[in-house]
């Protein structure tokens, strides 16, 4: 056939992240760029008006019965008055500050918790905890999720660039019953550590903690103390439970 | 008749309009309302695109919960609002099948077999709008193949690599049929009948 119109590649990236081909990274990174690049962002508009009709044909299923009160309880339990309530509203206003990276941070969030739930039990009470780690531009660089139960501790690099050569991203916790910052380990693109690096690993700790990326040597830190610029913090948030 | 009541009433743009732009504001109760007139919808899309049902309610639920936040930011500009909270139950559920696929599939069991009935046939719908009639057209004159790859692809969320094993192609080769599926589909939107 006539194979006449071919598209840009930028054009050709837009469509397909309307159509919902791209993987994973592909369509973090064009959540990513949708937030700074206009004309990506319009062409992704058109695509999405072009196929929106598709979805007249998409027959109504009844959801579950208790999904409205569970998505009351996270609204809730993110608006009112409650322990590290203060914490949750500012990530709150930061999510919408950043606006369509919004979706992929709480995305990667999300994620983060599906990974770090799926082998959860109804056993053994879970706590979980998640922090967005930003620089000075206030755009979210790493997100990380704890998890009491599984002991892990996930960080995945979602907005920053990886350390110049010749240095690593190291992982500190600050805050909590410890006054120095303890190490976690060195950071790549998406870490896990085991959680009792964080100590005993105690809700109401974990609370009062604050999650920091330094600079350091390749290797880290020789002293077992931040020795570079600190350039990307984040505070502990509790996650509701289900 | 219950379809017929549920078109009629997620169709009335203007009630959803009003509700939305309440919720956007903090109302909790204009949140609630529009919850029980579109939630049906939204989890019809959801369900498609992530057939674990547990995987589908989490969707439905973080779905809504980024519709609440993102309430005051909604543009008529950009389209309708059950358009515009479709596309965001879309692309969330999306994100997590690909998540469930992608990244996790070591740790837990594969999506469920794929609904081979798929892809459906928007001529079946009776309740179909102009647009979509107008849609239907165009991917009409497209080689069946194709026109399922499309469908697949928006309806079921399948990737580019899902699409290469069901097709027997290389990725490479999907991305450019895709592409100029689209590039076509476009024409043929943008042009006329």
């Amino acid at each position: 056939m006539a194979e006449i119109d071919e598209m840009s590649d930028e054009d050709g990236l837009a469509a397909e992240y309307a159509l919902g081909t791209l993987s994973a990274s592909e369509r973090a990174d064009v959540d990513r760029r949708l937030r700074r690049e206009p004309r990506l962002a319009s062409a992704v508009a058109y695509w999405e008006r072009r196929l929106d009709p598709l979805l007249d044909a998409v027959e109504p299923v009844a959801p579950p019965m208790d999904a409205f009160a569970a998505i009351k309880a996270q609204i809730a339990s993110s608006q009112t008055s409650r322990s590290g309530t203060a914490d949750v509203i500012d990530l709150q206003r930061r999510l919408r500050r950043w606006q369509g990276g919004a979706i992929t941070a709480a995305a990667m969030a999300a994620s983060l918790l599906l990974f770090v739930g799926v082998r959860e039990t109804t056993a053994i009470r879970d706590e979980k905890f998640v922090a967005v780690l930003e620089g000075d531009d206030r755009n979210p660089a790493f997100v990380a999720a704890v998890s009491t139960k599984d002991k892990s501790i996930m960080v995945l690099r979602v907005g920053g660039l990886a350390p110049a050569p010749g240095r690593s991203h190291e992982l500190w916790a600050v805050g909590g019953d410890s006054p120095a910052p303890r190490s976690l380990g060195l950071l790549s693109a998406a870490s896990r550590f085991p959680a009792d690096r964080l100590g005993d690993v105690d809700p109401a700790e974990l609370q009062r903690t604050t999650f920091a990326i330094s600079v350091e040597p390749e290797g880290g830190s020789p002293t077992g103390q931040p020795t570079g610029p600190v350039v990307f913090t984040g505070k502990l948030v509790p996650v509701p439970g289900k | 008749m219950l379809r017929k009541n549920l078109a009629s009433s997620t169709s009335s743009s203007d009630g959803l309009a009003a509700l939305l732009t309440r919720a956007g504001a903090g109302d909790r109760d204009a949140f609630e309302r529009l919850y029980a007139r579109t939630s049906a919808k939204l989890f019809g899309v959801i369900c498609r695109i992530c057939p674990n049902r547990e995987l589908a309610k989490e969707g439905l639920q973080e779905s809504y919960v980024i519709i609440w936040q993102k309430a005051d930011t909604y543009d008529p500009a950009l389209g309708s609002p059950i358009a515009w909270m479709a596309r965001i139950a879309r692309n969330r559920a999306i994100d997590l099948r690909r998540l469930r696929t992608e990244r996790i599939s070591d740790l837990s069991d594969p999506i469920d077999d794929y609904d081979e009935a798929s892809p459906a046939d928007p001529a079946s719908d009776a309740e179909q709008n102009e647009e979509l009639r107008r849609l239907e057209r165009c991917l009409d004159g497209l080689p069946t193949d194709r026109k399922d790859m499309i469908l697949l692809a928006y309806y079921s969320g399948w990737s580019r690599e899902e699409l290469a094993e069901k097709f027997s192609r290389p990725v490479n080769t999907v991305k450019t049929v895709l592409r100029r599926s689209l590039a076509l589909l476009r024409e043929c939107l943008d042009g006329g009948d």
